[in-house]
């Protein structure tokens, strides 16, 4: 992970910054406030102006503010397929136009979009998503495993009702 | 969808995600302004820092020069009387020896003669018939001084101090002053100031 350590212009890494956060909040105004409370952080602490440090920045305090929301919403592993079937199964009425993944990657869960966000668009390997993230190689591969196919399974799905 | 295109699709999704030109303008002015802090942190920091250096410093030598100053304080602060009181019990106590062996008083005038001043009896010590047993030279504020032992007919041995009377000694006349168990007794007769040291037990 060399590219992290690499001290970039300051417009460029909060655009970074600023996607990831997307990806974490998926919404531009909670993504804004994070990203400025991290930014803020960043420059208090003196830098240094990298991604990986603003990424962790950022990642603390989405975490921090949605600690509350973890606490009390608490999914069973089991049931995880379940509920995936379950919102794939809901009836979304989107703009096709307007975006379907924007719609599709709403579905996901936070952790999965922070995964796919990070692994496709950054371009980190598993086991630097699995260190920035603290979680398990493999729980990095199965969230990302499991971000693609809902993705898949809703464009399709969408892509089924466009045909009908 | 294959996982490439998802991806792709995914790397052009987020790329249309952009920090708004209002927000990245005010980021990047908090950057600036947060440096400009930082530099100005450090830099007064430093000075802080040397002047809590100089401050620390400066109480220590202040503490000093306070703890030399205070004992020349402490003796200017005393009144004349105690100073003299001071210097005559001080001499009194050590008991030196006598440089003139003599029980007259006009011997002593005719061999002391550094002496500004003729030393004379004192009438007020007649009725206490104190006798003369010798002389030295002494001083008292500075000034040239006869230093007489006397021998009380009682017993004991008292210590006379005579010098020529000055204005600065005039104002001491008939004052008592004890100190380190010495009482000291002042008076002057005919230009010559007198003081007495006797140890009281």
């Amino acid at each position: 992970m060399a590219e992290k350590e690499v001290s970039l212009e300051i417009s460029v890494l909060l655009q970074h910054g600023f996607r990831y956060a997307i990806s974490l909040t998926h919404d531009h105004h909670q993504a804004e406030d994070i990203l400025q409370d991290a930014w803020l952080a960043v420059m208090k602490a003196g830098g240094p102006h990298s991604k990986a440090y603003l990424f962790s920045a950022v990642r603390s305090r989405f975490l921090n503010a949605n600690k509350r929301a973890n606490l009390v919403s608490i999914v069973i592993l089991d049931d995880v397929e379940e509920l995936e079937d379950k919102l794939l199964d809901t009836e979304v009425d989107f703009d096709v136009n307007g975006g379907v993944l924007e719609i599709a990657l709403s579905q996901l869960r936070d952790v999965e979009r922070e995964v796919l966000f990070l692994f496709a668009v950054e371009g980190y390997t598993a086991q630097e998503i699995a260190v920035l993230t603290e979680r398990p190689r493999g729980t990095v591969l199965s969230l990302l495993h499991r971000g693609r196919k809902k993705i898949r399974r809703f464009v399709d799905q969408h892509d089924a009702k466009v045909m009908l | 969808m294959r996982d490439e295109n998802l991806d792709n699709a995914i790397v052009e999704h987020y790329h249309k995600q952009t920090l708004t030109p209002a927000a990245l303008v005010r980021m990047e002015m908090m950057a600036e302004s947060m440096s400009e802090k930082l530099q100005y942190e450090q830099k007064t920091g430093f000075w802080h820092k040397r002047w809590q250096q100089q401050k620390n410093l400066s109480i220590a030598a202040m503490f000093v020069i306070a703890m030399l100053l205070i004992p020349i304080f402490w003796q200017s602060g005393d009144t004349l009387l105690q100073r003299v009181a001071r210097e005559v019990a001080l001499n009194h106590n050590k008991q030196l020896e006598s440089d003139y062996v003599s029980d007259s008083y006009k011997y002593l005038a005719s061999v002391m003669e550094r002496l500004d001043f003729l030393p004379a009896a004192s009438v007020l010590l007649q009725k206490n018939n104190y006798q003369i047993t010798g002389a030295r030279y002494c001083s008292i504020q500075g000034q040239i001084a006869a230093q007489i032992k006397l021998v009380s007919p009682v017993g004991g041995v008292l210590t006379l101090y005579q010098t020529r009377l000055n204005d600065e000694l005039a104002i001491l006349d008939n004052q008592h002053y004890t100190i380190n168990n010495v009482q000291v007794k002042n008076w002057q007769e005919d230009g010559i100031f007198y003081s007495l040291a006797r140890t009281i037990h």
